[in-house]
């Protein structure tokens, strides 16, 4: 009766837990798709700058695209019409292709401010003199065939202050340009570029977009001769989300189908196949739940990277199935692997805690999940699983092991030999030569596969879009006081500049000077009463038009009274936006970036800054820093990982207190990530962080094939149903990571490939050197 | 035919048309004969395979009170070299080759510029060169061309497709007799206008 209400209460309290978890998943969970919430959050200052360039790149709602065609001259004539047809669309703020009538809205703003912009402005400017001389100039240059297109403003502009302004605007190299639209660098693809209405993180959004752009594309292209291509953030985002989806939904079918098949061959019953995938759901449930609550929601990466670790949580009902005895109740098999089996799930568990203070978000949430998941799906096995297999139809050793393979439970005695030579032969092979086995680039964390960045690439240096690699970083308290101070620093960037040590420069104040500049630009302007004047005395001689300019008077006269040009006033222009790109807030500080074009020689800009005294002022080279970056990150995984290492021998030595049998149960897996590690490094896979967590989860495998093996068996039919346990287990995880390694999407491949490889090997290592001792003696 | 076009005024009415139309309409009108004669002409200029000339301009601009003078030289070599001097108001050069534009202005520095990166100038370029080269299918990406001729003269009326064109000029006259291209007249869109005059040099 008792047993009867035990059975029940176990039940039903586990189908209340799945149920609150439900609740939980189905209404606080958020997943996020953003790569930025995976990285690890940046500490300093400089590391946040470096990691939003690196996010950002640009802006998150760019769409790159190019069009190629039969002939240039069409392909131009394509990009236009095409073009309008996006903006018609509604969907973008703004669709660029080069088309000059793209800027109109900024080029009246860059008008009315024209005299605080320029820096040509000052007192001696509007002096009679030099009005006489331009006036002589600009009279020499109507002769020419050019004035056709330059005179328009003339009356209105005779400084030709707009003149300057488009010139430090247009500074840095445009995009080439071709029959009036913008071409690739080599001359053969019309480029556009859009900004969307919608965020570049709303994939749904995003999505929608590149549907309703691909089904324009598709119309104005009846003749299919012209090809599209697109890159940016959002397109990106959105590809790899279609990715990693198709890709996990595939490969968690034909691996659900694997897992099924082996199972039903080792059991031959539906019914524990069913049953099987009970610990793994309650285990996902429970884990998706936690890290919700933990953390408010999910990443996407953590999702797909979690249920690959948790999927190991099959094992443990695999370990209790091979245990059913005939006749026997399932309560009582379990008592007697659940020892080994909590041992291996504490072990387990206690590695991925150890890595839990890394500053990695996704990281910590990867942890959550799997501690969550493993003890979720032990506890399961433990004390659910058993009541609803209750007293049954056992597992009868001789029927599902095959007699001959129960020669692996004596392995002969030239193998520890030959695994002493491969663990010596990796070691040779690891610490041989000048080997660099680890990842150092940012970029392959992400989970964007490599074609899409090739293409990004592309996309962007056919663009000429500015080149961010090389950037002084120059702070100060204020937006005003960072402008200011970068204004000082303009001279000697200039010479510089001629020197030869750098091909160019960009700084926000070009295009947004300093109020300090505008006011004494405004200044320098003269009376209108003195103005007309001195007009009147530089006109004399020269034959322009009575009352040609009138307009610029007033103007002149309007200036003096205008309010200073402030960021807000840039409103949604393409000056904003890169205003926005060179000119950020932090906390309570101000950064300006100055991209440095083409630096001849790195090391010489620390010491230039040194010599000129900027103070406040790096120097930042993004690929080392984020080298460095990417190098700290790891330094911190694996001073983790040490952390790792002990946690996991305490908890060993605490189960099992015999010095022999910890080395026994730990031996097998060290030696197995020692050659996985190798052989890796031999098909050229560089060791990310995301390698370090894969080789976690070998470890944690290993550790169980560790002690279960070594177990002291009460007989040698108990040492066959282990084996047997084991086999499956072994057979079922290599197929899943196995069929994991085909996956398109990187990170996903390089899991793969690491577990499959330390599985292997942790199992045959184990079951070669994690002997029982001198307890098991055949019958 | 000839009446017609003269009575409508030219390009004026037919730019409010869309260039499909004008196509239609001079496909319908304009004869079989006139298009000869235009290809004949083409085929005639693209013979000479080396100009020079000398140029006055009188340009009336609606900056100045008085018209402004031009006078200096025109140097064409076939197929696509074409200069530019100008010897009054003060000495520059325009030089185009190819694709490349060569600015020389008395005390600057030469400036050279990519043709296709500025599609006005290139229209603009292309409105003398093609037709110095006999290149009427050139001609025709950039202009809607219509052809006139009387008694040995001729008249070539072009009137820009271009948008960066259009913005800026409303229609190119060339007349010429013969080989010898006479005068080349420009009007703007602001009403400016120059018309150009040309004397071969022996």
């Amino acid at each position: 009766m008792s047993t009867e209400r035990s059975r029940y209460i176990a039940i039903v309290s586990w189908i209340i837990i799945l149920l609150l978890c439900v609740w939980v998943i189905l209404t606080r969970m958020q997943v996020t798709t953003q790569i930025t919430q995976f990285m690890p959050s940046a500490k300093t200052g400089m590391d946040r700058i470096l990691l939003d360039q690196l996010k950002q790149g640009s802006v998150s709602r760019l769409l790159l695209m190019s069009v190629s065609g039969p002939s240039v001259a069409l392909t131009a004539q394509f990009s236009k019409t095409w073009a309008q047809s996006l903006r018609d669309s509604g969907l973008f703020v703004r669709v660029n292709n080069g088309q000059r009538m793209q800027d109109k809205q900024a080029d009246a703003l860059l008008f009315k401010y024209r005299y605080l912009l320029s820096d040509q402005v000052t007192e001696s400017r509007f002096g009679q003199a030099s009005l006489h001389e331009i006036f002589q100039q600009r009279l020499r240059q109507l002769a020419s065939p050019l004035a056709t297109f330059d005179k328009q403003r003339f009356g209105q502009d005779p400084t030709n202050e707009m003149g300057n302004v488009l010139m430090s605007y247009r500074g840095q190299s445009p995009p080439n340009s071709q029959h009036g639209v913008w071409f690739s660098t080599d001359g053969q693809a019309a480029m556009v570029v859009a900004e969307t209405r919608a965020e570049g993180f709303d994939l749904d959004r995003q999505e929608q977009i590149l549907a309703v752009v691909n089904d324009l594309f598709s119309r104005q292209n009846v003749s299919g001769e012209y090809a599209l291509r697109m890159s940016g953030p959002g397109k990106i985002a959105v590809d790899t989300r279609n990715i990693i989806k198709s890709d996990v939904t595939l490969l968690s079918t034909v691996a659900g189908v694997a897992v099924a098949v082996i199972l039903l061959l080792a059991y031959r019953s539906f019914r524990l196949v069913l049953l099987n995938a009970l610990p793994l759901i309650t285990a996902i449930v429970v884990a998706l739940a936690c890290v919700t609550l933990v953390f408010g929601g999910i990443h996407g990466i953590t999702m797909a990277f979690g249920i690959t670790i948790i999927g190991v949580a099959i094992d443990y009902s695999i370990h209790l199935f091979s245990h059913l005895e005939h006749g026997s109740d399932a309560q009582e098999d379990i008592k007697r692997i659940w020892p080994t089996m909590r041992l291996g799930v504490l072990t387990t568990c206690s590695g991925y805690l150890a890595m839990l203070a890394t500053g990695f978000v996704g990281l910590t949430q990867l942890v959550v999940f799997a501690v969550a998941g493993l003890l979720a799906a032990a506890a399961c096995t433990r004390w659910v699983l058993p009541k609803l297999l209750g007293k049954q139809q056992g597992v009868v050793t001789n029927d599902i092991l095959p007699h001959q393979l129960t020669v692996l439970l004596h392995p002969h005695r030239v193998i520890p030999w030959l695994i002493g030579f491969m663990v010596v032969g990796s070691v040779v092979y690891l610490l041989s030569g000048d080997k660099d086995i680890w990842e150092h680039d940012l970029a392959a964390l992400s989970p964007v596969p490599r074609e899409n960045i090739a293409l990004d690439r592309q996309l962007r240096s056919e663009m000429n879009s500015g080149d961010f690699s090389n950037l002084l970083l120059v702070t100060a308290k204020s937006r005003e006081a960072v402008l200011q101070k970068t204004e000082a620093m303009q001279e000697a960037l200039v010479a510089l500049t001629e020197a030869g040590a750098i091909g160019g420069f960009d700084m926000a104040s070009r295009y947004l000077p300093s109020k300090k500049i505008q006011l004494a630009r405004q200044q320098a302007m003269p009376d209108k009463g003195v103005l007309a004047a001195r007009l009147d005395a530089a006109l004399q001689g020269l034959p322009f038009r009575p009352g040609l300019f009138d307009k610029f008077l007033q103007e002149i006269d309007a200036v003096r009274a205008l309010p200073l040009l402030t960021f807000d006033d840039l409103g949604n222009t393409l000056t904003a936006l890169r205003v926005g790109s060179l000119l950020m807030q932090q906390d309570d500080r101000w950064v300006a970036l100055i991209p440095l074009h083409h630096v001849r020689d790195r090391q010489q800009i620390p010491g230039w800054i040194g010599r000129q005294k900027f103070g406040d002022t790096v120097f930042l080279n993004i690929k080392d820093a984020s080298d460095r970056l990417v190098d700290r990150f790891r330094m911190e995984a694996l001073q983790r990982t040490d952390w790792a290492l002990l946690f996991i021998l305490g908890v060993l030595w605490f189960g099992l207190r015999s010095f022999r049998q910890v080395l026994v149960a730990v031996m097998p897996v060290v030696i197995a990530i020692i050659v996985d590690v190798a052989l890796l490094a031999i098909f050229e896979v560089k060791l990310s962080l995301f390698n370090l967590v894969a080789l976690l989860l070998v470890f944690g495998i290993g550790i169980d094939y560790g002690l279960f093996f070594s177990r002291r068996e009460k007989n040698y039919q108990h040492r066959k149903r282990t084996l047997h346990a084991l086999l499956v287990c072994a057979t079922s995880t290599i197929a899943v990571f196995g069929i994991l390694s085909t996956s398109a999407v990187p990170v996903l491949q390089d899991i793969g490939l690491t577990v499959t490889l330390g599985v292997l090997l942790s199992f045959g290592f184990s079951m070669a050197i994690a002997q029982p001792g001198d307890q098991s003696v055949p019958e | 035919m000839l009446a017609w076009l003269l009575v409508t005024g030219g390009s004026t009415t037919l730019l409010a048309q869309t260039p499909e139309q004008v196509q239609e309409q001079s496909q319908e009108h304009a004869s079989a004969q006139t298009q000869q004669d235009l290809k004949a002409l083409m085929q005639e200029l693209s013979e000479v395979k080396l100009r020079n000339d000398s140029f006055t301009e009188r340009k009336t601009v609606a900056l100045l009170s008085e018209p402004l003078e031009v006078s200096g030289t025109l140097y064409f070599e076939a197929p696509d070299h074409i200069e530019k001097h100008i010897s009054t108001p003060e000495k520059s050069s325009y030089i185009v080759h190819g694709n490349a534009l060569k600015i020389q202005l008395s005390g600057q520095p030469e400036r050279s510029v990519v043709l296709y990166q500025y599609p006005g100038i290139q229209a603009f370029v292309e409105s003398l060169r093609a037709t110095l080269a006999g290149d009427l299918k050139t001609l025709k990406e950039f202009y809607q061309v219509q052809f006139q001729a009387k008694q040995g003269h001729w008249k070539l009326v072009l009137d820009p497709l271009t948008e960066e064109m259009e913005e800026f000029v409303r229609q190119v006259v060339i007349s010429g007799e013969g080989k010898q291209i006479t005068t080349i007249e420009t009007v703007e869109n602001n009403g400016d206008r120059s018309v150009m005059t040309l004397h071969r040099v022996h």
